[in-house]
């Protein structure tokens, strides 16, 4: 890096020494869309084959959505913040429904890999685990492909091929890179039968009324389940059964599991060796925790938005309904989920007919400011700016602009108003006025049409209009 | 799930639920939660659940009581370290022993951190939103805020301020050598860093950014402490007076302070004690520790004891890396040394002429006279000095790991000694005479080899090259004339070592004279061939007569030639030779000048006796002597001295002392003087002793003062003056080459590139160029510019 953070794949790029760039990139440099730095050797390549080579190289080409569900699975067998393996193989600490779900083999409870080497069971379960290093050091390949057979896991054997059949260094990283696209690709596959699996297997009760022993049971070994998810629906509570391996990606369960209180204390006492004894707690049924939602209390969610939270969390799906994005986006702000609070931000932005919807503009601004999504505010403040001949109308219009004003505690007299300021901004822009006012050639005399007149004196007028607004709450913006 | 985003029957989206903040609802969660954080301090938080209570937390956050929540829970930790905790503590100071209390203080403040943890999990909501909303500090820092303020600096640091004292006073008892709980000073001390005494970026109270408690408190005490304790102690063992006692002691206090360190205090504190104790220790008492006579820097040097000159070494680097007061100190010490070469050489001397006395009492003749003596000293002076040089150069290594800035020290310390006068330049030619002349003989190759290296090693020294140059040319003309030289492989391996020294310019004209004596002897084999038949000198003398010459190089050698040598008046045997040998080298090289320096040569003659007959080696002038006046055809049987002058016309004090040779020396006592003393008068008649007598055969007729000899000082002045005049002329030729190629030259650049040519033989003082250059300008080789006064023309 120089002075000024020009790496030197950067500067090879947008010099477009193409040969430099390829020498760099087989040596290992990395090159990444989602870095600064990545995206400004793509963006400034000099020549379209330079930047064909890079994104040819480019780690996050097709992974950029699910890096935080791959990397989180990754963490779970490379280095856990707290245990949650409930099974031994080897010297390995593993998640029995992880495997299960990714292999017809763990399903069975005659697993016996004792014969393999620690090698070769390493890199199964780095595979399994979506660890991205693929390292085919030290592996005896043979043994490998028989251990890929033996576990169904057709998808390895291939890979393991694919790596082995290419020449240079480069075509290997190459090769990797499309791989690990796949392994993750196929685990979100997997994941998403196992929560199509723990949907179907939910049990619905009138409200408030606990589960008996046998539900529990049955409903945890139903997943390899260590929790039961507590959700109120209307009148009645659904029970899921869910794994603190996976809850853990959210902050909020991460800390209740950690942090030393009677809700998931159990825990501790069924582990030994690095493995909590599930069949234990499977038999003494009255201590599975039930844990449920913070925001229980004030929010009522629906069964939809429960399946958003929980496919979000098993494999990284975060396609919100319009319907659902209000709810999801204040369960995801109560759980610390901020991937998933913007993309409920971002549906809900999308609304552009809110007499299909039965939620007022109003409703959404206040949503962003109490869960402080500035992107949304300022989607509103557009909405408003394109009707602003409804809003302005509108009596609530007004008690927003009140609202606004107070959200900066001790007012000054020259202090502005967020909402106001969003609202001119995007007046302008849908009048297309030109707020430098005039040309840069003072020589020519501009000849403004009769259209941009009309323009001109329709956003003076409303513009004005808010004046008035203002001026009658006895406010100065 | 395929109809899991499709719209199902209920589509309605609602805000959520808008929530009106009242009292009351605040005092029923909070009560909660408030229990909640009792429990946990109490430590009995496995009951609680975690979701119950963040939920609480959550909906008051939600309905913007996050400020009253945010006090409230401070207020409620505040309550508990106040009345529980500081009171405990207090007890515990009040009854326990200090090690419990520090205990106890140490478990209630672990304790803390994991309520707070605890606590602070809980409000992660709050935190998150509240907190950073209006920029406060986290939960967490709320609560070591106030344990810092209720507990620790409660009523005005009373705790505090009593932990200190506890931990300075197992500082200081550990110093001593109490062994003493070291992980509760570690804990407490990582306590006291662990509170910090600003949170917020902007200081408005003065105190630094970064700053805590044990920065803020401890850490001036300590260092207030260590500072008397380093004092103390430097005092106690400067009392002792003793070097050796006190860097062992110093070594062993900051070796084992540094290990204290490293096991309780952070990392900040380290470099500065480290200074203080530094300071202390050595700093202000090194300097006249290595002054002590007899137990310091000057003893270790001259018992070369490497293992307190190490240590001492080791010490100061601790506090300058570029040693000066070690240098100071070193060099008064080498200078010392130096001038001690002096006394020493002169004892050793007079050490071995007493024990040679001792071991032959009888050959008192054997005393030396004065003049041997010197060269004697010269030799000896000069090997003494080489010792030095090698003692010095094994502590440098052993004991100051080679340290280029006092190998410097001590070299410049050697040459400005060296070059306090000229003496040296005469001994190390003298050194290396004596060694080509005699010591060399019985050594092998690799001890000559490394002699005559370690007489570059002073050559480096000598800074007037030139002065060095005039005695080694004189040193070896009489070497090479007189045959004296032990080998010629030697002589010429120190010519190529001066040359790898110092180039080649510096050589030539030794070079030169080894030519001319390797010429002559061909030329004089050439010419003996030519007269073996020639009839006339066959008819003088009836016997052989052979003639080795040296062709000298007038500005090789540095012999002047002597006008008054032209008058000496050959016997007609040695005249028919020189007449021979002057129109054999004419035909042979001619239009030279051929000037015959009869005061360097010797003669061979056979001498007859009635009994026995002799081979006699003698001086040329001896040989005039005896052929003139002492022949079977002289005229008189006796003669006067200044009858022996008349016809030799040898200038009188070679004659004085020829005669000498050959008349008062008891084995060579070929004439007979009357008187018999010692002194040659001008009244003294000599006649040719009839009696003499010698065991030997061939005799060697040693001419008195031969040989090479220190120089006294009127000599040694004359050597000067003749050094100076020859300065004189490199640097007007100086100047005169630089004119010559630059045409026109300001002052100050010709006199640093005079300096510059100049300085490989030696260092002319400007003002000693400006005087050249005047003298040049007056005789019209320069003139100064009209434009400007010190500007040079070259006049062609």
């Amino acid at each position: 890096m120089d002075e000024w953070d020009y790496s030197p794949l950067i500067l090879a790029s947008i010099c477009g020494h193409e040969n430099v760039v390829r020498l760099l990139l087989e040596k290992g440099s990395i090159v990444s869309r989602d870095t600064f730095e990545g995206s400004r050797a793509i963006y400034g390549a000099l020549t379209d084959s330079i930047r064909t080579l890079l994104l040819s190289y480019d780690i996050t080409k097709a992974v950029d959505v699910t890096q935080p569900f791959a990397s989180h699975i990754s963490a779970l067998f490379q280095k856990p913040r707290f245990t949650t393996a409930d099974l031994r193989i080897g010297e390995f600490c593993l998640n029995r429904f992880l495997l299960s779900s990714m292999s017809s083999y763990f399903q069975t409870t005659e697993i016996d890999l004792s014969k393999y080497s620690a090698r070769s069971l390493q890199f199964l379960f780095e595979y399994i685990y979506l660890v991205p290093s693929l390292d085919l050091n030290a592996v005896k390949l043979d043994e490998l492909r028989e251990l890929a057979q033996v576990t169904n896991l057709t998808y390895m054997q291939i890979a393991v091929d694919q790596i082995v059949s290419q020449k240079t260094a480069a075509d290997i990283n190459k090769a990797k890179n499309i791989i690990q696209h796949t392994m993750y690709e196929n685990a979100r596959q997997k994941l998403k039968s196992l929560v199509s699996k723990i949907i179907d297997h939910h049990i619905t009760k009138p409200l408030d009324i606990d589960l008996t022993n046998a539900d529990k049971q049955k409903l945890l070994r139903s997943c390899n389940a260590d929790l039961v998810f507590k959700v109120n629906i209307g009148s009645t509570s659904h029970y899921y059964p869910v794994h603190r391996a996976i809850l853990s990606r959210a902050e909020y369960y991460l800390t209740l599991f950690v942090s030393g209180f009677h809700d998931t204390a159990i825990f501790e006492d069924l582990e030994q060796d690095g493995v909590v004894d599930l069949e234990k707690l499977y038999m003494e049924p009255e201590l599975i925790p039930v844990i449920s939602l913070p925001s229980s209390d004030t929010l009522e969610v629906s069964q939809e938005t429960t399946e958003i939270l929980l496919q979000y969390l098993y494999f990284d799906e975060a396609s919100i309904p319009p319907e659902s994005a209000m709810d999801t986006l204040v369960i995801a702000d109560s759980l610390f989920l901020d991937r998933l609070k913007t993309m409920a931000a971002i549906s809900l932005s999308s609304i552009d007919d809110f007499s299909t919807v039965n939620i007022s503009v109003y409703d959404i601004l206040r949503a962003a400011w109490e869960f402080k999504v500035h992107r949304l505010e300022d989607r509103v403040a557009h909405i408003i700016a394109n009707q602003i001949e409804s809003f302005i109308k509108d009596p609530e219009f007004k008690e927003v602009i009140l609202e606004s004003s107070s959200r900066i505690s001790a007012r000054q007299e020259f202090d502005t108003i967020e909402l106001i300021d969003d609202i001119r901004f995007h007046l302008t822009k849908r009048y297309a006025i030109d707020q430098e006012g005039g040309t840069l050639d003072p020589t020519m005399t501009r000849v403004e049409s009769e259209e941009y007149l009309e323009r001109l004196q329709e956003y003076e007028h409303y513009i004005e209009e808010m004046d008035l607004i203002l001026q009658d709450l006895g406010l100065n913006a | 799930m395929s109809n899991a985003w499709g719209v199902r029957g209920r589509t309605k989206i609602r805000p959520p639920k808008k929530i009106v903040s009242n009292e009351e609802d605040f005092e029923k969660l909070w009560v909660v939660i408030r229990n909640a954080i009792k429990e946990i301090q109490h430590k009995n938080a496995s009951k609680l659940s975690f979701e119950e209570l963040y939920r609480k937390a959550y909906n008051l956050v939600l309905r913007k009581q996050g400020k009253m929540l945010y006090d409230q829970v401070e207020l409620t930790i505040q309550e508990f370290l106040l009345q529980d905790t500081r009171k405990e503590l207090l007890e515990s100071l009040e009854t326990d022993d200090e090690r419990v209390f520090l205990l106890k203080l140490n478990s209630v403040w672990e304790d803390h951190l994991l309520s707070m943890r605890m606590i602070s999990d809980v409000l992660m909501y709050l935190d998150r939103v509240y907190a950073k909303e209006f920029h406060l500090p986290l939960i967490y820092d709320v609560g070591l805020t106030v344990f810092r303020d209720s507990v620790i600096k409660y009523n005005n640091n009373e705790i505090g301020m009593r932990v200190i004292n506890i931990i300075i006073d197992y500082i200081n008892k550990s110093r001593h050598g109490e062994i003493i709980d070291k992980f509760i000073i570690k804990a407490i001390i990582y306590m006291f860093s662990s509170l910090a005494e600003t949170i917020s970026m902007d200081s408005s109270d003065g105190v630094p950014y970064g700053e805590n408690y044990y920065l803020r408190y401890f850490e001036p005490v300590l260092l207030r402490q260590s500072h008397e304790y380093f004092e103390r102690q430097a005092n106690d063992l400067l009392i002792q007076q003793s070097g050796t006692i006190y860097i062992e002691n110093a070594m062993q206090l900051s070796q084992d302070e540094e290990a204290r360190i490293q096991l309780y205090l952070p990392d900040v504190t380290s470099p500065k004690l480290i200074e203080l104790m530094d300071n202390d220790l050595i700093t202000r008492n090194m300097e006249s520790i290595m002054k002590l006579e007899n137990d310091g820097l000057k003893s270790w040097v001259n018992d070369n004891n490497f293992k307190m000159l190490a240590s001492l070494y080791k010490l100061i680097t601790r506090v300058d890396t570029e040693l000066e007061m070690l240098k100071r100190q070193l060099r008064a010490i080498v200078l010392l040394n130096c001038e001690e070469l002096n006394t020493k050489t002169k004892e050793e001397l007079e050490l071995l002429q007493k024990q040679a006395e001792d071991q032959e009492p009888d050959k008192k003749t054997k005393k030396r006279n004065s003049k041997e003596n010197a060269t004697q000293f010269a030799v000896r002076w000069i090997q003494n000095f080489l010792d030095l040089k090698e003692k010095y150069d094994l502590i440098s290594k052993n004991a100051f790991d080679g340290n280029p800035g006092l190998v410097r020290e001590i070299e410049s310390s050697f040459a400005g000694f060296l070059n306090l006068d000229n003496k040296t330049a005469e001994y190390l030619s003298l050194y290396i005479d004596d060694g080509i002349k005699k010591s060399f003989k019985d050594k092998s190759q690799e001890e000559v080899e490394e002699l005559l290296d370690k007489s570059i090693i002073v050559f480096r020294f000598i800074k007037d090259k030139d002065v060095f140059e005039k005695y080694y040319k004189n040193h070896l003309a009489r070497r090479l004339l007189q045959q004296k030289t032990s080998s010629n492989d030697v002589e010429m391996n120190m010519i190529t070592k001066l040359k790898q020294e110092i180039g080649s310019s510096f050589t030539s004209k030794f070079e030169g004279m080894f030519k001319d004596i390797k010429i002559s002897q061909d030329l004089s084999s050439d010419f003996n061939v030519s007269i073996a038949g020639d009839e006339e000198i066959k008819r003088i003398n009836g016997r052989k007569l052979e003639l080795d010459t040296s062709i000298l190089t007038t500005s090789f050698w540095p012999m002047p030639i002597n006008k008054t040598l032209v008058e000496v008046q050959y016997p007609s045997e040695l005249e028919l030779l020189k007449l021979r040998f002057e129109s054999f080298y004419n035909t042979k090289y001619s239009g030279r000048n051929l000037t015959w320096a009869p005061n360097f040569g010797t003669v061979d003659i056979r001498m007859h006796y009635p009994k026995k007959s002799y081979e006699v080696n003698m001086s040329t002038y001896a040989a005039i002597i005896l052929l003139s006046c002492f022949n079977e055809s002289s005229e008189k049987q006796e003669y006067t001295f200044e009858e022996i002058y008349n016809i030799t016309r040898i200038p009188k004090p070679d004659l004085i002392r020829h005669l000498q040779s050959i008349s008062v020396a008891s084995r060579t006592r070929l004439l007979k003087k009357t008187p018999m003393s010692k002194d040659v008068n001008p009244e003294d008649v000599f006649s040719v002793n009839d009696q003499f007598k010698s065991p030997q055969t061939k005799i060697k007729v040693l001419t008195v003062s031969s040989g090479s000899k220190v120089e006294d000082d009127t000599q040694r002045s004359e050597t000067m003056d003749a050094i100076n005049k020859s300065r004189i002329l490199e640097t007007e030729a100086a100047v005169v080459r630089i004119m010559k190629a630059r045409r026109q030259s300001s002052h100050q650049e010709l006199v640093n590139e005079v300096i510059r040519q100049l300085i490989n033989r030696f260092k002319p003082q400007p003002s000693f160029i400006k005087q050249r250059i005047e003298e040049l300008i007056e005789k019209e080789y320069l003139a100064r510019s009209e434009d400007a006064r010190d500007v040079y023309h070259y006049l062609a």
